[in-house]
């Protein structure tokens, strides 16, 4: 496998690692998941107030 | 991965209007914001066409064709640091977590393979425009914590950091 593809790889492994650990409400709040995630990030602050 | 990773064309537009405004009319309760979203995405795709602009970019499915994502890249190369600079990555209304009531491993597993594909493809970008680097841009701390578990990622012939909001990604070879 050429360098190349295993940047794509190991970036895989490592990315479906950090996601699998995380909550759906987590999820939300990864910039390229969620179209709004200034809502749900904003919904925690008024939740935590 | 069997993606491919274009400019933006006439046609990209085309499909966003075809197919992601129907993605979202086959999902239940009120979408408006995204709707509202995709309309923006569109208006953006098309002045930076008609300005010949190169900054917007699709990733398909090579056998379907389908849309999947837009992604920006931008040239950073005059910047005193060199490097092409992945933006945001836009998403197909049926990949979008906030979109869905249950994630399955399956959703995880293709937005995964999106992410990685555009981040490889978008520092291909940069290496056939003459630099090594590619920085990542984090908005949110969730993302940054993203980042800093990438780190752990094997990537041999390549060095990857952070910096502030960036994800940085550098190719140590000629």
């Amino acid at each position: 496998m050429e360098n190349h593809e295993k940047l794509v790889s190991g970036l895989a492994d490592a990315m479906n690692k950090a996601f699998s650990e995380m909550s759906i409400d987590e999820l939300k709040k990864i910039d390229w998941l969620c179209w709004n995630a200034d809502f749900y990030i904003e919904k925690d602050k008024v939740k935590a107030a | 991965m069997n993606y491919s990773l274009r400019p933006i064309s006439n046609e990209t537009v085309k499909n966003i209007n075809e197919n992601w405004f129907e993605q979202l009319a086959s999902l239940d309760g009120d979408h408006s914001y995204f709707a509202s979203g995709i309309e923006h995405l569109v208006a953006w795709c098309e002045k930076t066409l008609a300005a010949g602009e190169t900054h917007l970019w699709e990733i398909c499915d090579k056998e379907t064709n389908e849309l999947l994502a837009i992604v920006e890249v931008v040239d950073a190369e005059r910047s005193r640091d060199p490097s092409f600079k992945l933006l945001k990555i836009y998403l197909q209304p049926n990949l979008m977590m906030d979109l869905k009531e249950e994630v399955r491993q399956e959703d995880v597993k293709a937005v995964t393979d999106i992410f990685t594909y555009a981040m490889g493809g978008s520092l291909a970008i940069a290496t056939s425009n003459g630099t090594k680097k590619l920085k990542v841009f984090g908005r949110t701390s969730e993302m940054i914590n993203l980042f800093d578990s990438l780190l752990l990622a094997e990537t041999p012939g390549y060095n990857l950091c952070r910096q502030g909001r960036w994800l940085v990604i550098e190719s140590l070879g000629d």
